[in-house]
């Protein structure tokens, strides 16, 4: 026989969901962010796969290039050549199997989107001094507060322009280099190519192990969310959900430190003594020694260049 | 306060990278005698907690929600010298593998995240708590008060790296190459986000969670001082 609580209608049922002004609630945001993770993670894993120009080439080749781009972008002066490298990270992302799209959103959403909203006051006089190249408003008179000054005239500035230009163009240069090495190279193979940079190995495997219980400990953090969203017909006062939100914090670092230890114990078992051993890393081809003189051949051209557009 | 590629100059991150891989050695060494072969997992484990710490959404009054660093309790259980290496592994982790931070700015991060906060948060808190009993008020309110000062100070520090740009590294014009904010903006506008609102979700979650351990687990705020 069907009790009477589970014959009700089902629409009756408050919904947990939207809460002040149509916003989603923090359980809510919380398994957005922890899936969104978990689908992000699983994405670069498909495109690390993809047969493509940067997937081919040598982990510790392709971690030492992208990093010796990412610091030529950042002691470059010229905007061109800055926005140049740019449109380059768009042809290898192209040349990777990488949609254009796709890499353009997850490159611009967040950082260089959000560097751009922040650069907009560095346009005008108020901040960036210099050449008037559009007047936006007059005030009556100049303030002066303390270190601040606000003329009565204030105009986007010519130097504002370029700083603006130069800033966005670097941080959206060295963000697409950054996620077209992560795109393109499986995470294990990353750690391991770290080695090239001379990091000691017991590091790596604590980065590798970092690495594996953040995926765990992600799980776990959707999993107390999606419980607590299942079980919720409405949200309690704030102080009683903070407490709530402490208590599966203080939960989870609880669960973390007994992990540790059981983690530590299996390693024992297994014979762990402190000394890390890795797989023989395979040779380098000719084809990553190609690839190496070209990404010198651009750092060497695009900083010349650039030297020549704007000398020290 | 992830800073990332493009907002610091050489001259900033490269002394930054100078000082915070001899650190992360020696921090290592300390860290191996505390707590001895435990450290491998332990210290993955931290800066995995680390990691997600600041995926939960936190509920603040007027209904948004707001996001803790979570390094002054990592410090406060595990030790500021495991907690720096525990939260500087999981800012690697965040620029190398999901492309979040600089990686030029890893120094800058690990030192204003993972040092300072672990440093401040911890010696504050055992300035404040003093010998109390495990279970006292003065614990949370020492985690409260750690908490808020600890982000406080890296939001100022980072700040300062930004504020700094404008002076060490611009065009032939004197117009900004980097972080385009002088010292007047670039650190009141740090530290007034956090004074006012990102400093006491720190505050509220490190006196919540220690509030929840002396209930559930107290042996927990004992892990560092009882490995020493």
């Amino acid at each position: 026989m069907i009790p009477d609580w589970l014959a009700q209608d089902s629409s009756s049922v408050p919904l947990p969901a939207p809460s002040n002004w149509g916003r989603s609630g923090f359980v809510e945001k919380t398994i957005d962010n922890a899936a969104h993770f978990l689908k992000d993670t699983m994405v670069n894993e498909t495109v690390a796969r993809r047969n493509g120009l940067l997937q081919a080439i040598d982990p510790r080749v392709k971690l030492i290039t992208v990093l010796a781009i990412i610091v030529s972008v950042s002691i470059m002066r010229s905007p061109i050549i800055i926005w140049g490298i740019y449109g380059f990270t768009l042809l290898l992302a192209v040349a990777s199997s990488i949609s254009l799209m796709f890499f353009i959103k997850r490159v611009w959403l967040f950082i260089p989107l959000f560097s751009a909203f922040i650069v907009i006051p560095a346009l005008f006089n108020v901040v960036t001094p210099g050449d008037p190249v559009w007047t936006a408003f007059h005030l009556a008179h100049s303030y002066d507060f303390g270190p601040y000054h606000i003329p009565d005239t204030i105009t986007v500035t010519r130097q504002g322009v370029l700083t603006a230009v130069t800033f966005i163009g670097r941080v959206s240069a060295s963000v697409s280099l950054a996620v077209l090495l992560t795109l393109t190279t499986l995470w294990n193979d990353l750690l391991q190519a770290l080695r090239v940079l001379k990091v000691p190995r017991i590091f790596i495997l604590i980065l590798g192990m970092t690495y594996r219980y953040i995926i765990l400990l992600v799980h776990t953090v959707y999993d107390i969310h999606v419980a607590r969203k299942s079980r919720t017909l409405h949200y309690g006062p704030t102080g009683s959900e903070q407490r709530w939100v402490a208590s599966r914090m203080g939960y989870l670092l609880k669960k973390t430190y007994m992990i540790s230890q059981d983690v530590h114990n299996a390693m024992l078992s297994r014979g762990f003594s402190g000394d890390v051993r890795t797989l023989t890393p395979s040779r380098i081809q000719g084809y990553d020694y190609a690839w190496c003189i070209f990404v010198l051949f651009i750092c060497v051209f695009s900083i010349v260049l650039d030297r020549t557009l704007v000398p020290w | 306060m992830h800073i990332p590629d493009g907002y610091l100059s050489p001259q900033t991150y490269v002394p930054f990278y100078a000082f915070i891989i001899p650190y992360l050695g020696i921090a290592a060494r300390k860290v191996s005698k505390s707590i001895r072969s435990r450290h491998v997992p332990l210290l993955a484990l931290g800066a995995a907690f680390s990691f997600v710490i600041m995926m939960f959404n936190v509920p603040i009054p007027g209904g948004t929600t707001g996001h803790a660093v979570g390094g002054v309790i990592v410090a406060i259980i595990l030790g500021p010298w495991a907690a720096s290496i525990a939260v500087s592994i999981a800012l690697i982790v965040q620029a190398l593998l999901f492309g979040d931070g600089g990686i030029t700015a890893i120094g800058a991060n690990c030192f204003n995240m993972g040092v300072v906060i672990s440093f401040v948060g911890y010696y504050v808190y055992k300035l404040i708590s003093g010998d109390s009993e495990i279970t006292s008020t003065r614990r949370w309110i020492a985690g409260a008060v750690s908490g808020y000062i600890a982000l406080n100070a890296a939001a100022v520090i980072a700040g300062i790296e930004f504020g700094i740009q404008p002076m060490i590294a611009s065009g032939a014009d004197g117009h900004p190459l980097y972080a385009p904010y002088p010292l007047s903006i670039a650190v009141p506008a740090m530290a007034i986000e956090h004074l006012i609102l990102f400093g006491f979700v720190e505050a509220l979650v490190t006196a919540l969670i220690i509030r929840y351990f002396q209930k559930t687990d107290q042996s927990l705020l004992t892990i560092y001082g009882g490995a020493k």
